[in-house]
């Protein structure tokens, strides 16, 4: 019974693990290509939330919707990053910093504007549970967890089988050498922040089910997409996953085994890693 | 230091024009402007970038209710421990994150203070949860608490100021901007780094505590991130070389946010676009247009 139980909060944990891998990708994903760290991803997860439910009002086909919503996103992405983003690759972090929060500003009032204020839900989607270990696990846990074994394929297969990911991979280990092969830098970093947006408009969109799209919603997130990302190493993909997966596990023990301290746990999870390794697990020096 | 000097003293007449909300206005921005003074001792002097400082402001502000209304502690003492509070807090974060740089220090320290964001959330007995505490006595009237407020403002804002000029200081400046070469000179860099954090946690502290009263409440807001960013953001737009430049652009920041919202619902747009028109245009931020302007009036005077 006590084994049981234990196997079952894993799998809970493990949904809560792709929820935050899923949000953390993009982040890790753009900081490792243009050496920003993207705050207005919560904006962009937003954003996603919000396409997917127009497009889902319209379409009554979440699929379709969810993967038009996040190419909407990508395109604010690749919009925000030719006009604002491409001006401060040189500048101090401080800069990029307070440039993508002033950017969270601006995308939280459109959507009030837009959008309204009042948090807003789709009907109904991958309702149900599923009898496991003696206990019911709802059908979106499922879902989740595949959504996002689904997006690491697609980062897989897009990094290491694509002419684009040769590129972005050559150009994330060595700038300087891949300009000199002709690669052209503009096309790639618009690129690569434009499929950073779309992974956090992927997130959103995919929360849909279970939460309501809400102006602030972006805000909390970001604060788990960037303990995965910091933990996992900054720009390193495979660390993000690898700890999204320690965060998911050791949230869903530690409200088994000490409820009181399950809010903490993330955090001391953090310092203990960063005290120990302080560029992260997969991180560069 | 005239200018400094004519402000306070003008500032001093306000409560005689007997407006109850600029009395409030003007003493929260007081407050504000100690929060970003103290915020840039570490941004500023230092070169670090806190992305956590709610966790100081919201620490005292939250120890002061808890001890006043709960245990029914006298307001002075419960004044003092919340910044007794906010000085432990900024140690214990010191020792932790000052080993990191950059943008490794700005994420521990956002994570440490969305960790007491999350114990002030669900630790609803003590903390009142998302509704916060609210019934805390400010002990004087408005009128005499602007006074207090000020007095405790411009006495802090000058040890501070005295605590930057000084040799200190000077080493913190020196460790910003060539930490190897400091170090080849003997000084222990996290020594120095953690009295920065200590002498900016703890004014924090006192500008958080300062906010309870004022208030009478407080609500997980001031312990939420984007409060932490609210400094980062007023010393960028002021300019964080200047020791005033904070103060300046935080009495722009209320005003401008007051007159905003009395206009439209959607006040965080504007401030967005202005962020953006800072960090593409104006680098220096306002006191670095000012110092401009000045440099350009003597080169031509002469």
């Amino acid at each position: 019974m006590e084994l049981q139980a234990i196997a079952f909060q894993l799998i809970i944990g493990l949904a809560t693990a792709m929820l935050y891998w899923i949000v953390s990708s993009g982040l890790t994903f753009t900081f490792g290509v243009t050496r920003i760290l993207n705050f207005a991803h919560g904006a962009f997860y937003m954003l996603g939330a919000y396409f997917t439910l127009t497009f889902f009002e319209v379409l009554h086909n979440y699929v379709v919707a969810l993967f038009l919503g996040a190419l909407c996103v990508g395109l604010v992405g690749a919009l925000c990053e030719r006009t604002l983003i491409s001006q401060i690759y040189h500048l101090p972090i401080h800069f990029q910093l307070v440039l993508t929060f002033g950017l969270i500003l601006i995308f939280e009032d459109l959507v009030r504007m837009v959008w309204g204020s009042v948090p807003k839900m789709i009907s109904a989607q991958f309702v149900g549970s599923i009898p496991l270990f003696g206990k019911t696990l709802p059908m979106f846990s499922l879902y989740i967890i595949l959504a996002g074994i689904a997006i690491a394929l697609l980062m897989y297969l897009m990094l290491s089988k694509t002419y684009w990911g040769l590129q972005i991979r050559a150009i994330t280990s060595n700038p300087e050498m891949a300009m000199c092969c002709g690669l052209n830098p503009t096309f790639l970093y618009a690129t690569a922040f434009m499929f950073g947006a779309f992974l956090a408009g992927l997130g959103g969109g995919l929360t849909l089910p279970i939460s309501s799209a809400a102006p602030g919603m972006g805000e909390n997130i970001i604060i788990y997409a960037f303990i995965v990302t910091v933990i996992g190493g900054l720009g390193s993909i495979k660390g993000a996953f690898i700890s999204a997966l320690i965060i998911g596990a050791v949230e869903s023990l530690g409200a088994l085994f000490v409820p009181w301290l399950a809010i903490a746990l993330p955090y001391i999870a953090l310092s203990a890693v960063l005290l120990l390794k302080p560029e992260g697990i997969f991180g560069e020096a | 230091m005239m200018l400094v000097s004519l402000v306070v003293l003008s500032s001093l007449l306000i409560p005689l024009t007997g407006n109850k909300y600029a009395l409030y206005l003007s003493t929260k921005i007081w407050i504000l402007v100690l929060y970003a003074i103290a915020f840039n001792v570490l941004f500023g002097y230092s070169g670090l970038l806190s992305f956590g400082h709610a966790l100081f402001f919201s620490g005292s502000a939250y120890t002061l209710a808890i001890l006043v209304t709960r245990l029914n502690f006298p307001l002075a003492l419960g004044f003092v421990c919340g910044i007794v509070i906010s000085a432990l807090f900024s140690i214990a974060v010191g020792v932790l994150s000052l080993r990191h740089r950059e943008i490794h220090f700005a994420m521990v320290t956002l994570a440490f203070s969305m960790l007491f964001w999350g114990i002030v959330m669900k630790w609803r007995d003590v903390t009142g949860g998302e509704d916060g505490i609210t019934g805390v006595p400010r002990g004087l009237p408005l009128f005499w608490f602007y006074y207090f407020s000020l007095a405790v403002v411009v006495l802090s804002s000058y040890f501070i100021y005295r605590f930057v000029k000084s040799d200190l200081g000077l080493i913190l400046e020196g460790i910003r901007e060539n930490e190897t070469r400091v170090q080849f000179s003997g000084h222990s860099i996290l020594k120095y780094r953690l009295y920065a954090m200590l002498v900016s946690g703890t004014f924090t502290g006192v500008s958080g505590a300062l906010w309870a009263l004022l208030d009478r409440t407080v609500t997980p807001t001031i312990s939420h991130w984007t409060f932490s960013a609210v400094p980062v953001i007023v010393t960028l737009i002021g300019g964080p070389q200047n020791f005033l430049g904070p103060a300046v652009s935080t009495l722009i920041y209320v005003i401008v946010q007051d007159i905003i919202t009395k206009y439209t619902l959607y006040w965080q747009f504007i401030f967005g676009v202005a962020i953006l028109a800072v960090v593409l245009f104006f680098r220096g931020g306002v006191m670095g247009i000012v110092e401009n302007y000045i440099d350009s009036l003597m080169k031509g005077g002469r």
